[in-house]
């Protein structure tokens, strides 16, 4: 139970920070994707499968705050995780070098899945284009930020769950 | 048939989950009306856009206010200065507003119509890096409309996208998906403004047309959701090759989307929707 406050406080805590501090501070005119990047961390640490449901809640709540196309964050999202839990029985991204370049590949996967199905709603809408401007930089961002997260997440954890162990 | 159901019972919801989500997306984007969940959301994060507004103003206030007044009094002495010129320029700007005033009351004389604005801060953006829109801190309790027009006095920002109680998103005329029938001011030839990521861009000018650098772009009216004669930007570049059948002019934007901190949203009047003068 512990354990799936502790996920949830996370993704909150991301939401916040996509929501808000994006508004706010934005690196190289890019919005960093936090909430992902706080999925892909627990995703990686965790085994639940859950996670991905919650990624699904996560996006929608993105769509309903950009373009309103409900469901297409929330299907990326959900793809990119459900991804990632097969990854993860392959690829050992517990360290800082490997979960940014996880996070790196994920987001860029996550960038794809989401432009083509917005390509789908939006025909003049080209893919390669946005891929090399907006999501290739931003998932090079996000890896190289992904480090710090992950050690706020441990933190996060010793914190609440030391006792646990 | 249980049995099978019962042991690929993750696949089943898998599958089913991304059912109910392209449903979902079908249904949100070609439906007028957005859906309850959106609202829903547009509604809950209200609180933290707010106050998060509220934090990052009670910052600027106390910065500009407290820590710049090293520089105040210099400061004063220019504006003090400024003032005098400005009372001058005033003077004359009165006596063309009194002339601009008679003029305009003969012209709409005929049409008279009143139009209602409401005030709005921007309170946030969108979270995703594809789309240019921004939050509003009105909805649909201030009588704020779906489409409703969004300016401010430079020029054009955009409409209203999607509506829930507090606040409302505003689909900036520099989305991609956005569209602005216009026309050059100096010799009304017509045109479409498209969003682009770099800027905005008019298209489908006619190849003989006489378009300069420089010329104002004017909404046209035309479609009936953006008024007639509200300011857009100015021709920066012309681009036509040799093979096309259209002109495209690169525009100079009227607002700096990056600045604006409020906006006016429209309430259109209900005999039409025809030029907005101040």
């Amino acid at each position: 139970m512990r354990i799936f406050v502790t996920s949830l406080s996370f993704i909150i805590i991301g939401l916040w920070l996509n929501i808000v501090f994006n508004h706010y501070v934005q690196i190289v005119g890019l919005k960093i994707n936090w909430i992902l990047i706080f999925l892909l961390i627990q995703t990686f640490r965790q085994l639940n499968l859950g996670i991905a449901f919650f990624g699904i809640l996560a996006g929608l709540i993105l769509d309903a705050l950009s373009h309103g196309i409900m469901g297409l964050y929330g299907t990326s999202f959900f793809l990119t995780l459900l991804i990632t839990t097969q990854i993860k029985k392959v690829f050992f991204a517990n360290t800082f070098t490997s979960i940014s370049l996880a996070v790196f590949s994920m987001s860029i996967i996550e960038g794809l899945i989401s432009s083509s199905i917005l390509s789908i709603f939006e025909p003049e809408l080209e893919i390669s284009n946005l891929m090399l401007s907006a999501t290739l930089p931003l998932s090079l961002l996000q890896g190289v930020i992904t480090p710090v997260i992950l050690q706020f997440v441990i933190w996060g954890e010793n914190l609440f769950q030391k006792d646990l162990a | 048939m249980f049995k099978f159901i019962n042991k690929y019972r993750l696949q089943f919801l898998i599958i089913t989950t991304l059912i109910v989500l392209f449903l979902l997306m079908s249904q949100t984007h070609t439906s007028e009306s957005k859906s309850r969940f959106q609202s829903v959301i547009l509604t809950l994060s209200y609180p933290l856009q707010v106050s998060a507004k509220s934090v990052a103003s009670a910052f600027n206030n106390f910065w500009n206010s407290y820590i710049s007044l090293a520089d105040v009094k210099k400061e004063n002495q220019l504006l003090r200065m400024q003032l005098l010129e400005m009372e001058e320029k005033m003077n004359q700007h009165i006596e063309n507003s009194v002339q601009f005033l008679r003029l305009r009351d003969q012209l709409l004389f005929a049409n008279k119509k009143i139009t209602e604005k409401i005030f709005a801060e921007i309170i946030g953006e969108s979270t995703d890096n594809n789309h240019n829109i921004s939050l509003i801190n009105r909805g649909s309790k201030q009588l704020v409309m779906r489409n409703y027009v969004v300016l401010r006095k430079e020029g054009l920002v955009g409409r209203i996208q999607s509506v829930s109680p507090f606040q409302s998103s505003v689909q900036l005329i520099t989305d991609h998906r956005s569209r602005v029938p216009a026309l050059i001011q100096r010799n009304r030839i017509r045109g479409l403004i498209y969003g682009t990521r770099e800027g905005l861009e008019m298209r489908q000018i006619n190849r003989h047309a006489n378009i300069k650098i420089g010329d104002r772009v004017i909404s046209s009216g035309l479609g009936g959701l953006f008024p007639k004669g509200l300011l857009v930007g100015w021709v920066k570049e012309i681009r036509h090759q040799k093979h096309e059948l259209f002109k495209t002019a690169i525009l100079d934007m009227a607002v700096d989307f990056n600045q604006i901190e409020e906006v006016f949203v429209i309430v259109p009047s209900k005999t039409d929707s025809h030029l907005f003068i101040d």
